[in-house]
């Protein structure tokens, strides 16, 4: 058997291999339970995720971040419009340089405390908007658009009534493509009386 | 006669009468049992107003359900010319009708240029006619009921009435058809209030064709492909949803394609779907919508709208204007739904939306877009 695919599950998942890598990756889920266990559970994730509408967050809990990100004097960092370069899928988002350049030297205890502190209330605020801003999905998956085509809705309707009026019980209907004739007072008739 | 034979007689005689006591017990009306009074003012006709009670009492009506069967067929084999009058709320169009069986029908709104004219062949979706399946829809979603009382003339013709009553007793249609020929000459559809929110009907109707008639020469028909399962089931392998069925019991009548190069690029598969009364179309293509394809829908007066969870292209759906067309893209085929005659055109493409609800745009897919919207709203930045 080959080896366990790791973190190429997500990929497969998410239907980013290439389709001959793709291929070898199915034969070997199909034989391996551990690997077939992890892909049912991405998937599971994915396709939970996908059903997960718009959220808003509870005010307490925005204030408690705001409450973070208040004692700092630094204004919150801008969050650029388009991905930036450091950002990688599978958790190196954030992530800085180790250190701070040659001259760094490690902070003390109380100022790793805070750094950790706020390491933590950045990765909740992560989190926290990844959920507010639509999670569809964990990895940026590229949507692949098909070519764009005109939708012709003209013509659609036209054929509706082609088709719809030819139906018995249905028919003739008003079409409002082309010429209608005069339009009536918009009201209600009501049902005559028996 | 002897001590047994008496005892044997009496024995005999009373077996029988108690048979006949039990009998005529068996066969008297259960008056003492249901009670006289029950059935005190019963005059033997139905209350018109008094929906509820009459969904309550029967199945369809055999006498419906014939009325509607000859109707189904009458125009596979009358020939007629007529000037219907229809009416919703987007206003009143009257409409030429010219039609001949095995040729199809020829629909010219009066005053417009005979050039305006649209001819539907014969076959085209008249083949539906023969096999019953509009009606067989009809009947799965409504009851059908003989209304005699509502019996009239329409366009100087006898006409009897047949209603179609929802599962919850609500009256939603009306039908008069034609005593001679079966030709369905008004229907009138009704709201949940009972008010009519669609008629159309007959004003005059001549049988045969007239001399001077011109029956357009057949053109080519673009959609002619027709699909049956197995094309539906191909076209699913190019991207189509090809639902057997929408929401709100909305069943496949029928499923048409057209090739590449006719009526779009791509080829376009038509499926018309209707609960009996209502009719409702779904056109896909696979593709998507570019910011130009957006603009050139704004430009036809379609509104980004939201409807239930989704957002799509809507047109219509306005109190002057109840009949909609929706445009959404759905996974990789962009989606066109025309509903005109339903009573909550806005409420169907919703919930047939859902049903195939539409794709993120492609900027707000991936992880940091999502991030950054995200920390947008937190930060106070969004809505």
């Amino acid at each position: 058997m080959s080896r366990c695919l790791g973190p190429r599950i997500a990929d497969l998942a998410d239907g980013r291999l290439e389709p001959a890598e793709a291929e070898r990756a199915l034969a070997h889920v199909a034989a391996c339970t551990t690997c077939r266990d992890a892909l049912v559970a991405q998937r599971a994730v994915i396709s939970r995720l996908d059903t997960v509408g718009q959220v808003d967050p509870p005010s307490e809990l925005l204030g408690r971040l705001r409450g973070i990100a208040a004692p700092s004097s630094d204004p919150v960092p801008a969050i650029p419009e388009q991905g930036g370069a450091g950002m990688r899928p599978g958790g190196a988002a954030g992530r800085g340089p180790r250190g701070s350049g040659p001259g760094s030297t490690r902070p003390p205890v109380r100022r790793r405390g805070r750094i950790a502190l706020a390491g933590a209330a950045g990765a909740a605020a992560m989190a926290v908007a990844i959920v507010v801003g639509g999670s569809s999905a964990l990895t940026s998956t590229v949507v692949t658009r098909s070519p764009s085509i005109a939708p012709v809705v003209d013509t659609l309707a036209v054929e509706h009534a082609v088709s719809a009026d030819q139906m018995p019980f249905s028919g003739p209907r008003i079409i409002t493509v082309g010429y209608a004739g005069p339009a009536a007072p918009d009201t209600a008739q009501p049902s005559p009386t028996p | 006669m002897t001590r047994p034979a008496v005892l044997a007689a009496g024995v005999a005689a009373g077996l029988g009468a108690f048979a006949v006591c039990g009998l005529a017990a068996l066969g008297s009306v259960p008056a003492t049992t249901v009670g006289a009074d029950a059935w005190a003012g019963w005059t033997g006709k139905v209350d018109a107003t008094a929906v509820s009670d009459r969904a309550a009492m029967t199945p369809d009506d055999a006498v419906a359900v014939a009325l509607l069967t000859r109707s189904a067929k009458a125009s596979s084999s009358v020939a007629y010319t007529g000037r219907a009058v229809t009416w919703d709320r987007s206003g009143t169009t009257t409409t030429e009708i010219t039609h001949l069986p095995g040729r199809g029908t020829v629909w010219l709104v009066a005053g417009a240029p005979t050039t305006s004219a649209r001819f539907s062949p014969d076959g085209r979706s008249g083949s539906f006619a023969d096999d019953g399946r509009p009606l067989t829809v009809l009947r799965d979603n409504y009851r059908v009921l003989r209304e005699a009382d509502l019996d009239t003339t329409v366009a100087g013709r006898i006409a009897e009435a047949v209603v179609a009553v929802d599962s919850d007793g609500t009256l939603d249609a009306r039908y008069w058809i034609d005593a001679k020929t079966g030709l369905l000459l008004r229907k009138e559809l009704l709201d949940a209030k009972g008010m009519v929110r669609n008629r159309t009907g007959f004003e005059t109707l001549r049988l045969g064709m007239p001399t001077n008639a011109v029956v357009p020469a057949p053109t080519k028909d673009d959609w002619v492909e027709l699909l049956g399962p197995t094309g539906l089931a191909t076209a699913r392998t190019h991207g189509c949803s090809c639902p057997e069925s929408l929401p709100g019991g909305l069943a496949l009548l029928e499923a048409r394609r057209a090739p590449a190069g006719t009526v779009s690029t791509v080829p376009v598969v038509h499926q018309l779907f209707s609960d009996g009364v209502a009719t409702v179309s779904l056109f896909s293509m696979e593709g998507s919508l570019s910011e130009n394809e957006n603009d050139g829908l704004i430009a036809h007066g379609f509104t980004r709208q939201q409807l239930g969870d989704h957002f799509a292209w809507v047109r219509g759906g306005t109190s002057s204007s109840p009949g909609v067309t929706v445009v959404w893209v759905a996974k990789t085929t962009v989606l066109t739904l025309v509903s005109d005659d339903a009573e909550d055109p806005l409420a169907t493409a919703g919930a047939v939306v859902a049903a195939f609800p539409p794709v993120p745009d492609p900027e707000d897919s991936s992880l940091w877009s999502r991030i950054a919207r995200g920390w947008h709203r937190i930060t106070g930045g969004g809505s």
